[in-house]
């Protein structure tokens, strides 16, 4: 099997084939002739275009690694170019990138104390069952779904408005996959949300209406052709890995895909958004007496209507549409039908691989937004195949679906080599050679912090976090320098302190201005859906982690609640930790190793511990101001900023 | 032809070719403070010349709100003399924001003369600038595609009407990288009163990486968001905190050889001390004399923001920063709906001595020839009156201009029809602008483009007949 399949050979084939194609003349409403391609059988074999198909896990070698099917597939890949699995990650380090993973926070001291004492057979699994029924889980994953929902809480543009009961929406996301509610449910009631019975899941059809809206434009007409456009697009990349986008004006350059595809999805919806009206920002879906303007649109102009078209999936996806229920029911609640029909090849790879991605950092495929033609296909496409048949089968349970994939012998490798074993250094200078990216999992992928992420562990860490689930979104205080590049009155900061510290997934999203340290993080814009996140190093990074004032007090706060218990021991009782207390040595030791596992999780090693001594011989303060410092150094670390 | 294929490599790879076979450019991106995207450096300067290049560096004076050019920079005497009435009916209709095509004209506010050799006519509103005209390049023909502020700020920044496309200044940093160390490669300076009609995704990066975003500074003592350390912690600890730091992360990064993304961070954390360095010293004018000083009309209450801001915006050209915007006007700023001789004159007040004493600046210390200047708003307003004595907005035709090396001075390009509604002559499409900055930076405006998506998609917009605007250049 070959990494990263090479796009070139059914680029070629594309190039040549496609525009050659006799096409079909349709007569235009205003005249205007549209020529659409037809698709062939041969652009159907574009393997994320062909069927799912249930694979056996293959035989391999080293028959004693596997823990589960998942391993299988990447070990007989490992083993084609005579690579091997790394070694095993100790225990901690797996504790506390499964729990980063999983709820997006860092393991407390208890946590790793108790799981490193359990020694049952079942402590791992158990240990991944109990991290998936917290509701810190939801509040973890929530976001990787809202960025393709290119949620915010405000429209954008000049006015920023914001939409009051968006944050609904969030907060449905938020109990949905804390419910497990299965992945076609969950679509569903974001596409139909409005049909199911009672209407009471309206609320999730946000997905539909979640991006940048201008209420007070003069063409209404354009505003809603806009939406509905960009509604469109983000249905093709976020569920179908479909870059619909490019044929809102043409039919596409590369993939099978029409102008008249285009709107024929984009109908689908056309019956559920009504007119607009200045000032007025609907920001659900619901059903309208009759679709407006079912049409293409040439150049994705409204002033080049073209032929009427009727709500269809894209022609070059199986299975072919029931017709029928298209046209006589709602189209959507029919397109949910034939997203979740058993021969559609894309909606389960798509979320698998998606599932993947926010486990081991990239996904299988290169572009988790693009299956078609030009992205590389999946590096293991036998193993996605697998992923998305036990996703199905599994009653489209997400949590199943991590559960599996957590508890594989993949995941659970080394990313590094500890530099105790000969073996081990012997394999990381194979695998680092061998397969430099990383494309075969030969090691486990070293993965910086988001930004909510980050926020998150450095209240937790600091003992400040406010766990406090659901509800409107807060404001926490903002530098004076940023409030004033918004209008009047666009950040109130909250007014209950406790308000400030809530996880991060609380944290009020403003589209025209993003939290500064989930800014400077590379949260993206909600501008477009967002599959992939950018991974970016900057300076400003690290001012915003040295000197801002939430870091600082991050910083302040964790070396108080790790002082406490040091001195409150000493005393016999509480003590209030001051800045200049001059610590004993015994103090200091014990300080230092509290200060570890808050942060990182482990105990320091020796070279640390005497480091941190001399460097505190070397400090004119007192050892209070002295820890301060070196809170402020933890905090910044690359061992904090990143999961091994 | 469809784009070159990235072959089947991750992002590690990525960037370690990037480095070899991007040569100094792609370095230079990398040292640079705003430091380095993990996931897509760009992998070749198809794009860039250097025997094309005319200028290293670009300095946009944006007068938000969107200024008259009938009343400052395209004389209509003919529009003088129809005030009062109706737009005769051969203009035909016109798409206005608010209902003012029925109402009478306006004539200029201002009277126009010619200046300099050149005769180039520009209104009284600029006495200072005007004393420039020899160097100045008026495009009369300027249009773009909404009557909408938010939109237009965005197309004149993004090239497009949508939000959250990456901004021109984003295109330049990521397509050139920087030449400076120890600053951004493209810095914004918004007017402190806040409340630009489209915020701050009017400098954002979109789908580029993050680190090509504008960096918004200020005058004064904290010009960049977290550049000092916070209270209670003073630079001596500063420094030995870092250093501290350091060295955990050189031990962390001992068994972890070949990240470069750790080593990236550890140097991130060196660049942005010295940035700290850097930008306290860019902001501190006490090595500027007094007479400078005067020039930039820092001491007087009129003059004093935009001129401090003018002369940070020199300053960091003169460090290497590549792309600058100082944007004058608050939420209001330009916008003169009901009057257009107070707004105007209160908005040239403030700004035209300033940006006078950046131009002289920019030709006595050899930035000239090097540096783009450009001037404009994201539109500018309509023949008719609004309220009596206002304008309303109009994409359809206005001015802006350029000045600096590659451009010809004392030149009026273009025109519109004989009361300033549309482009008429040689009409100068936003994109075109755009085109035509990127080409003056030596970059060819088809090839910038990024990986997206599964595309290299093009910044400059996916449309087909990008055009440079030749007949400007020198």
């Amino acid at each position: 099997m070959m990494p990263r399949s090479n796009p070139t050979v059914s680029l070629a084939r594309l190039i040549v084939v496609w525009p050659l194609f006799v096409a079909a003349t349709l007569n235009a409403a205003d005249g205007q002739s549209y020529d659409e391609p037809k698709v062939t059988d041969e652009d159907r074999d574009h393997w994320s275009f062909q069927p799912i198909v249930r694979v056996c896990p293959p035989a391999v070698k080293q028959g004693s690694w596997p823990e589960n099917s998942i391993d299988r597939f990447v070990l007989d890949s490992l083993e084609q170019v005579s690579l091997s699995p790394a070694p095993q990650a100790d225990r901690a380090t797996w504790l506390r990138r499964l729990k980063f993973d999983l709820q997006g926070l860092p393991p407390t001291r208890e946590e790793i104390i108790s799981f490193q004492a359990d020694t049952a057979v079942d402590a791992d699994a158990r240990l991944v069952d109990r991290l998936l029924a917290s509701p810190a889980y939801g509040e973890r994953w929530a976001q990787h779904w809202l960025d393709l929902a290119r949620f915010a809480e405000s429209d954008g543009f000049e006015h920023d408005l914001v939409r009051g009961e968006a944050w609904r929406y969030r907060q449905w996301v938020v109990d949905a996959l804390n419910d497990d509610m299965p992945y076609h449910r969950f679509i569903e009631s974001q596409i139909a949300g409005d049909l199911i019975d009672s209407g009471a899941d309206a609320i999730a059809t946000v997905f539909c209406m979640s991006g940048p809206d201008m209420p007070d434009i003069n063409e209404q007409d354009l505003r809603r052709h806009d939406r509905l456009n960009e509604l469109t697009s983000t249905i093709g990349a976020s569920l179908l890995g479909l870059q619909l986008h490019c044929c809102q004006c043409h039919d596409h350059k590369y993939d099978p895909i029409s102008i008249g595809d285009f709107y024929r999805v984009r109908t689908i919806f056309e019956g559920a958004i009504p007119e607009l009206k200045r000032g007025e920002m609907p920001i659900t879906l619901a059903r309208q007496p009759a679709p407006l303007s079912p049409r293409i649109y040439h150049r994705g102009e409204i002033g080049h209507p073209g032929q009427f078209v009727k709500p269809r999936p894209p022609r070059i996806v199986r299975p072919v549409p029931d017709e029928e229920t298209f046209d006589s029911g709602d189209p959507r609640q029919a397109f949910v039908r034939w997203l979740f029909h058993q021969d559609n090849p894309l909606t389960a790879r798509v979320i698998a691989n998606r599932v993947w991605q926010h486990h081991f950092g990239d996904s299988l495929c290169e572009n988790p937004n693009d299956f078609g033609i030009v992205a590389a296909g999946p590096s293991h496409p036998e193993l996605l195949d697998w992923l998305a048949t036990e996703f199905r089968d599994q009653d489209w349970s997400l949590k199943r679906l991590h559960r599996v994939i957590v508890l594989s012998a993949a995941y659970r490798q080394a990313s590094y080599c500890d530099g105790e074993s000969e073996i081990s250094a012997k394999h990381f200078a194979r695998s680092v050679a061998k397969d430099p990216d990383n494309d075969f999992l030969s090691r486990f992928p070293r993965r910086r912090l988001e930004g909510e992420t980050l926020r998150d562990a450095l209240l937790c860490v600091s003992g400040q976090l406010n766990t406090q689930y659901g509800g409107p979104s807060v404001m926490p205080p903002l530098p004076p320098e940023l409030l004033s590049t918004l209008l009047k009155d666009q950040w109130r900061t909250s007014n209950a302190r406790g308000d400030h510290v809530r996880r991060s997934i609380y944290v009020f999203a403003r589209r025209n201005l993003r939290y500064p340290m989930f800014e400077a993080f590379d949260r993206p814009d909600a501008g477009a859906t967002c599959g992939r996140r950018d991974r970016s190093t900057t300076a400003i990074q690290s001012l915003l982690m040295l000197n801002g004032d939430f870091t600082f007090e991050a910083a302040r706060q964790l070396r108080d609640v790790v002082l406490r218990p040091v001195l409150s021991s000493a005393s016999g009782e509480e003590v209030q930790p001051a800045a200049r207390v001059n610590l004993t040595a015994g103090q200091w030791h014990e300080s230092i190793d509290r200060l570890y596992f808050r942060v990182l999780g482990r105990a320091p090693t020796d070279f640390e511990m005497g480091t941190l001594a001399d460097w505190r011989d070397s400090s004119d303060r007192g050892s209070g101001d002295a820890l301060l410092l070196v809170c402020v150094a933890l905090l910044n670390s690359n061992e904090f900023l990143y999961i091994d | 032809m469809p784009p070159t294929p990235v072959p089947g490599n991750g992002r590690r790879s990525f960037l370690l070719s990037a480095g070899g076979g991007f040569g100094g450019l792609a370095l230079a991106a990398m040292g640079s403070p705003m430091g380095r995207a993990a996931a897509s450096a760009p992998r070749r300067n198809s794009w860039y010349s250097a025997d094309r290049a005319r200028v290293k560096r670009v300095v946009w004076l944006f007068m938000h709100g969107g200024p008259s050019h009938m009343d400052l920079l395209d004389p209509k005497p003919e529009l003088a003399r129809l005030a009062g009435q109706p737009i005769p009916p051969s203009f035909g209709g016109v798409k206005t924001r608010r209902a003012v095509s029925q109402n009478p004209l306006l004539g200029p506010v201002k009277p126009f003369r010619p200046h300099g050799q050149s005769g180039l006519e520009i209104s009284e509103f600029l006495p200072q600038i005007a004393k420039h005209a020899d160097d100045l390049c008026v495009i009369r023909s300027m249009h773009g595609d909404s009557v909408n502020h938010p939109q237009s700020v965005y197309q004149m920044n993004t090239g497009s009407i949508l939000m959250g496309r990456p901004s021109v200044g984003s295109w330049v940093a990521y397509g050139l990288g920087s030449e400076c160390e120890d600053l951004p490669s493209f810095v914004v300076l918004p007017d402190p009163r806040g409340g630009l009609k489209g915020g701050p995704p009017a400098w954002g990066n979109g789908f580029l990486p993050a680190s090509y975003q504008g960096v918004t500074m200020r005058a004064g003592d904290q010009p960049i968001l977290h550049l000092r350390p916070p209270a209670g912690l003073s630079q001596r600890d500063q420094r030995r905190t870092l250093d501290l730091l350091q060295l955990l992360n050189r031990e962390h990064l001992r068994s972890r050889g070949g990240d470069d993304e750790l080593e990236a961070r550890i140097e991130a954390y060196e660049l942005a001390f010295r940035m700290q360095v850097a930008a306290t010293d860019l902001v501190d004018f006490s090595d500027e004399t007094a007479a400078t000083l005067d020039r930039y009309g820092i001491a007087r209450r009129e003059t004093q923001d935009f001129g401090q801001r003018c002369l940070l915006a020199r300053r960091m050209l003169e460090r290497g920063v590549r792309f600058v915007q100082v944007y004058s006007g608050n939420t209001a700023g330009w916008d003169a709906h009901s009057n257009v001789l107070g707004n105007h004159n209160q908005h040239c007040l403030a700004t035209d001595q300033p940006i006078s004493a950046l131009l002289e600046d920019l030709k006595r210390t050899g930035l000239w020839d090097d540096t783009l200047v450009i001037w404009g708003g994201e539109f500018g307003r309509m023949p008719m009156s609004e309220s009596g004595t206002g304008r309303d907005h109009n994409p359809w035709g206005y001015s802006l201009w350029l000045a600096g090396g590659g451009v010809k001075g004392g030149m009026a390009y273009g025109a519109t029809d004989p009361v300033g509604l549309r482009a008429v002559e040689r009409p100068v499409h936003v994109r075109n602008f755009h085109s035509t900055i990127l080409h003056l930076l030596g970059v060819d405006p088809e090839a910038l483009s990024y990986f997206h998506n599964g595309l290299g998609e093009r910044l400059i917009g996916p449309a087909d007949g990008v055009e440079v605007v030749t007949e400007i250049l020198t």
